[in-house]
């Protein structure tokens, strides 16, 4: 007897994990595999605070102003991440070139590709890559149209401080919205944070131990504010705040929004990424309780960057239902290995 | 049978197997700890105290495991020799990487910490249960499965759960912290384990006497290692060796995380990646390598390729690059070159030394060589950990790290070794070294061909 219980232990523990990952993933596989798929976009942020008020983030607009050597002025606005408008405006006083932001991106920009590489990054960017876009900037010392000041106001717009985000929301004209009805809803605010990295003068930059950031203003609904880290809205959290996508979809012709089973520590989710798109999948009877799944989009740019953001999508959805499964399966192996020895031993040792 | 026992002369293959499921385990649980990195850094600011408590694993390898293996050599309990430390060890590491996750502050989690690494050497008497599980002539074949279950856990390792410390999933109304996630597989790998063991292992006593007690502690161990002139010359040759092998330690992925701004995820690709670049293309290219040049050859161009990688990596990152920031295929690149002259320098090594230790003391040299590897190694962790507080306090503004600074002081320890290996190399061309291993060497031959003919 006891002779079997220990054979039958491993086994026994390796069917139970099999059936502790099901249930952990119950709702991700049925809608994964017998759910309706639709097209979906990631539409706010919430931000779960460990020992304070939640913030939903429902919209995030961005002005840069770009100063080159030459003293030539961009001013870009990005709506939501996504470039709206450029405007060059020489030093000379000449009427300002307003540029489409197809033409300020492109590889051939007037601009030149630096600047257009600055563009890009600095509309999503946190502060750790604008400082590198303007290191990489003043190693061209010769370039007058080398960028070497760059003010970057951020106003991220939603409701602040509240008590608990619901985990099912509204949409109205594509934006995120809380009931207004509700008691504990307070009206929409903004935070605004103004930031200006300039590398002009090296000796100040030097007095400065390299670090070009010399103006930071964090307003939170108008009143100053200091948050745990000098950045953006996103990224000047502490590590313990948990980033949660908002996704909204379009069910029997009205939109809603959820808030996503999967969230991060220590800054945005990585493959969920904020004001772009993912596939939803939902029960038509239950739309309140559906899911959304990553898209890794084509490879471009950096296969190995691309193979990461694949593997973050997957895993961060089924790693710890795979992990249970792995280990469900090398209990039942092992315990096969040790069944088989019992019932087909080796003649002699 | 189905009871896996000590002392066997052959057994079934499928022990074989299954004892590499509870090694991949132990591995696994020990790559998991590998996160330890950012559990500290939630708590902790300063490189120097992240890298020192990490450091404690060198000091607890000879306070704690030594004794350990050197008392599982001479008692016997109902339990075997080497289980009953076994068993203990993973069942306190489980618990311990358990409790990890939970911690909020900085002390109960740096206790853990260093129960981790307290416990993690009370196992090691591991590695030994398993030799004695195997018997000499499957032992081979057994490493090569080893391989590739190795193989198949680091992919594993470096794909599905290095980047998850940052996640957490919501599901049945339970939220899973990432951290949590890698904390716990490590210890349901270490639960594995014990049930493994305590249900399907025994220890057979072995016939012989065990091994007698000196009874002259560590002092009378480090009188004997250390007073044997002849065996200085290889101290200095591995001293100089350790210090060439000088790495950024646990800060490591904070270079890669904090500083470069890569999620873990890109972290765990870099493995990925350049562990597949090493298998199909580094490994067979040293094999193909190894046996057509001259070791001492070899050694050199070893030592002077992976001086060479570090100087043009530290420089081709700030000087040449635009932000100062590899891209993941440029540190691929540069990590696999480094590895091929690392790898050179590794298997030249070991031959290369044992040609300067006489027969006669190899045990005693062994022994000299783990206490000053150890130390050696204790020192540059520390070194590093406080070399990069210290650049960084001095060139950067108040809260941040130049991790890659720390690349500075091991070209500084390389360019130290080598200067030690330069004057070594020196003293064995003046004579003043010589090569015991093979000078005092007499084969059995040799001594019949002298011996007077045996008595009829």
């Amino acid at each position: 007897m006891k002779r079997l219980l220990t054979l039958a232990s491993l086994p026994a523990i390796g069917l139970v994990l099999l059936l502790l990952a099901f249930f952990w993933s119950q709702r991700d596989l049925r809608l994964r595999f017998l759910g309706q798929p639709t097209e979906g976009r990631i539409v706010g942020m919430v931000l779960q605070r460990e020992d304070g008020p939640d913030d939903l983030l429902t919209g995030l607009d961005s002005d840069l102003v770009l100063v080159r050597a030459d003293g030539d002025r961009i001013q870009a606005r990005y709506r939501d991440y996504s470039l709206e408008s450029v405007s060059w405006i020489p030093r000379s006083g000449t009427a300002p070139r307003p540029l489409s932001p197809a033409e300020a991106l492109s590889a051939d920009s007037v601009l030149g590709p630096e600047t257009a590489r600055v563009l890009a990054d600095a509309g999503r960017g946190e502060a750790e890559i604008l400082r590198w876009a303007l290191l990489r900037e003043s190693r061209r010392p010769g370039d007058p149209r080398r960028i070497v000041r760059l003010e970057k106001t951020e106003t991220a717009r939603g409701y602040f401080d509240l008590g608990m985000v619901p985990e099912v929301l509204s949409m109205r004209d594509g934006r995120v919205t809380l009931d207004p009805q509700a008691v504990s809803t307070p009206p929409p605010g903004t935070i605004t944070i103004h930031t200006v990295f300039d590398r002009s003068d090296p000796v100040a930059v030097r007095k400065n131990k390299g670090d070009p950031l010399i103006r930071y203003e964090y307003l939170r609904n108008g009143q100053p504010f200091t948050p745990a880290k000098k950045n953006f809205f996103l990224f000047a959290e502490p590590y313990s705040t948990q980033f949660r996508p908002v996704f909204g979809f379009d069910v029997a012709g009205r939109s809603m929004a959820r808030i996503s089973q999967i969230g991060r520590h220590g800054g945005p989710t990585l493959a969920l990424r904020l004001f772009e798109g993912g596939m939803v999948y939902l029960d038509p009877a239950q739309p309140s309780e559906a899911i959304l799944t990553a898209v890794p989009g084509p490879v471009n740019g950096d296969p190995l960057g691309w193979f990461s953001r694949f593997c973050e999508g997957l895993f961060a959805q089924w790693g710890s239902t795979a992990l249970i499964v792995i280990a469900g399966l090398s209990f039942l192996a092992v315990g096969a290995g040790f069944l088989s020895l019992a019932l087909w031993p080796r003649k002699r040792l | 049978m189905h009871i896996i026992e000590t002392q066997h002369k052959s057994i079934p293959w499928r022990w074989v197997i299954l004892l590499q499921f509870v090694c991949s385990a132990r591995l696994l649980a020990l790559f998991a700890s590998g996160s330890m990195t950012f559990t500290m850094r939630k708590f902790i600011d300063s490189p120097i105290i992240i890298n020192s408590v990490s450091s404690l694993d060198v000091l607890f390898n000879l306070l704690i495991a030594a004794p350990c293996l050197y008392y599982s050599d001479r008692i016997w309990t109902r339990h075997g020799r080497r289980l009953p430390f076994v068993l203990i060890s993973f069942f306190v590491l489980g618990v311990v990487i358990l409790l990890l996750p939970l911690a909020e502050s900085a002390v109960p989690m740096a206790v853990l910490v260093v129960l981790w690494l307290i416990f993690w050497d009370v196992g090691s008497t591991f590695d030994v249960l398993i030799m004695e599980i195997i018997p000499p002539e499957q032992r081979g074949r057994a490493s090569a499965i080893g391989a590739w279950f190795f193989q198949i856990i680091i992919l594993l390792s470096a794909i599905v759960i290095s980047g998850r410390f940052d996640d957490v999933v919501h599901s049945v109304g339970i939220t899973l912290r990432g951290e949590a996630l890698v904390y716990w597989w490590g210890a349901g790998c270490l639960a594995f384990c014990v049930i493994f063991l305590f249900l399907f292992v025994r220890e057979v006593k072995p016939l012989g006497p065990p091994p007698v007690d000196h009874g002259r502690g560590l002092k009378g161990a480090l009188t004997t290692i250390f007073a044997e002139k002849t065996l200085w010359p290889v101290y200095l040759l591995v001293f100089s060796t350790v210090l060439m092998q000088t790495g950024l330690g646990a800060i490591d992925p904070l270079l890669m995380t904090e500083q470069w701004g890569y999620s873990k995820q890109d972290m765990g690709t870099n493995i990925f990646v350049g562990g597949l670049l090493n298998l199909v293309l580094v490994i067979p290219l040293i094999g193909l390598l190894a046996d057509k040049i001259d070791r001492l050859k070899l050694f050199s161009i070893g030592v002077a390729g992976a001086l060479f990688g570090q100087i043009a990596y530290y420089g081709y990152v700030q000087f040449i690059l635009p932000d100062q920031r590899p891209s993941i295929g440029q540190m691929i690149l540069f990590g696999q070159f480094m590895s091929l002259f690392g790898q050179f320098a590794g298997i030249a090594l070991q031959p290369l030394i044992f040609e300067y230790i006489p027969r006669d003391k190899m045990g005693t040299a062994q022994a000299g060589l783990n206490f000053v590897r150890s130390i050696t190694r204790l020192v540059t962790l520390n070194g590093i950990g406080i070399w990069v507080a210290l650049y960084s306090k001095w060139f950067l503004p108040e809260g941040k790290f130049d991790y890659f600074s720390g690349y500075l002081f091991m070209i500084l320890m390389n360019v130290l070794g080598c200067a030690f290996l330069v004057y070594f190399g020196l003293q064995v061309k003046r004579g003043k070294i010589l090569p015991l291993g093979r000078t005092e060497f007499h084969p059995v031959e040799e001594s019949t061909a002298t011996a007077p003919p045996p008595a009829r």
